[in-house]
C-alpha cells in the first residue's frame, strides 16, 4: 500500500515537472533558436555614440551569443504582424551607439519582435545598415532639418 | 516647441534612435514635427501607454530568460539595481553563504524567486507592493551585513 502511494507521488510530480518544463517552452517559443543558448546581456539599457551629432538608442534587449557577438532584439506592439524600414533603422542605430560604447561587436542582423494583441509574439530575423550607412541618414536628417537637403522624400 | 525643434547651430547635438528611424518613415514627416512638434491623436496615445507597459513586461521578463538570471532576482524589478537592490545582494553574497541554514535559505530563493518574478511581471503594480514588504527586510539586512562587515 506505502509503495503504491510513492510510486503515485511519485507519478504526480514528475507529470508536475514536464507540463512546467512545457509551459516554460512554450513562453520561451518565440525566443529565435540562435538566441536559446545567448547570455542576456542588456536590457532596456541606454547607449550612446559621441561625436559632431550624439547618437542615443535604448536597447530592448542584448544577447551575447556563443561567439561573443551582441545580436540585438526590439519588441514592437502592432496589431499587425510586419517589419518596416523603420525597424531596421532603429536598430542600426542601437548597433551604432552599442560599438561605439562598447568596443564590443555587435552582429550585423537583429530580430524585430512583434507582439499582438493578444500578446503572441514573432521574431523577425532582419539585416542592419553599417556604421558608415547610419552616419550618413544622421547627416541626411542634419541637411533635412537645416533646409540644406537637395529633395525630401516622401 | 519640442525638443527636436531647437535651433541645429547649438552645441550639443543630438539624435535618438527612435527619432532617426522616422526617416524611414517619411522624411517630410521628419521635417514637419521638427517645425510644428510632435502630435498624437487619442489612438496613438493610447498605443504608447500600451506599448510602455509592454516594454515594461519585457524588462521584467528577462529574469526568467536563458542566461537572464540577474544577480538578484526579485530585487533587481523591485529596486532597480538602486540602494535596497544593493544591500540585499551584499548579504546574499557576504552574509548567507558561510551557515548551511543560510545557504539553504539561497537555494529556497533561488528556486521560489523566478514565480514571484513571473507575478511582478504579470502584474507591475506588485512591484509596489513588494518594495513596502522587502523594507524591513532591506533594514535587517542593512545592519546584519555592516555587523559581518565590521567583524571581518
Amino acid at each position: 500500500m506505502i509503495e503504491q502511494m510513492i510510486a503515485g507521488a511519485m507519478l504526480i510530480l514528475l507529470l508536475i515537472w514536464v507540463l512546467h518544463r512545457l509551459k516554460r517552452q512554450r513562453d520561451q517559443a518565440w525566443l529565435p533558436r540562435e538566441l536559446r543558448r545567448a547570455t542576456l546581456v542588456y536590457a532596456e539599457q541606454l547607449f550612446r555614440a559621441r561625436g559632431p551629432i550624439t547618437l542615443t538608442a535604448k536597447v530592448d534587449r542584448g544577447y551575447r551569443d556563443p561567439a561573443g557577438i551582441i545580436i540585438l532584439i526590439e519588441l514592437k506592439n502592432r496589431q499587425r504582424d510586419c517589419v518596416s524600414l523603420a525597424d531596421v533603422i532603429e536598430l542600426s542605430a542601437q548597433r551604432v551607439a552599442v560599438m561605439a560604447e562598447t568596443g564590443r561587436q555587435v552582429a550585423l542582423h537583429a530580430y524585430v519582435i512583434v507582439q499582438g494583441p493578444s500578446g503572441r509574439r514573432v521574431a523577425h530575423r532582419v539585416g542592419l545598415l553599417d556604421v558608415v550607412e547610419v552616419k550618413a541618414l544622421i547627416q541626411r536628417r542634419e541637411a533635412i532639418l537645416i533646409g540644406k537637403a537637395v529633395e525630401v522624400q516622401t | 516647441m519640442s525638443a527636436n525643434s531647437r535651433p541645429r547651430s547649438g552645441r550639443c547635438q543630438r539624435v535618438s534612435a527612435s527619432s532617426l528611424a522616422q526617416m524611414g518613415v517619411c522624411e517630410r514627416l521628419v521635417l514637419f514635427e521638427h517645425r510644428y512638434g510632435r502630435r498624437y491623436s487619442v489612438q496613438q496615445r493610447k498605443d504608447m501607454a500600451r506599448g510602455g507597459r509592454e516594454h515594461r513586461r519585457f524588462y521584467l521578463e528577462r529574469q526568467t530568460q536563458p542566461g537572464g538570471k540577474g544577480p538578484c532576482f526579485i530585487a533587481q524589478p523591485v529596486y532597480d539595481e538602486g540602494y535596497g537592490f544593493s544591500v540585499l545582494r551584499a548579504f546574499r553574497e557576504l552574509v548567507l553563504p558561510p551557515s548551511m541554514l543560510g545557504r539553504g535559505m539561497i537555494l529556497t530563493y533561488y528556486r521560489a524567486a523566478p514565480a514571484v518574478c513571473r507575478m511582478l511581471a504579470a502584474h507591475p503594480w506588485l512591484i509596489r507592493l513588494m518594495r513596502a514588504l522587502l523594507r524591513p527586510v532591506v533594514k535587517i539586512a542593512a545592519r546584519l551585513y555592516r555587523r559581518r562587515v565590521g567583524n571581518d
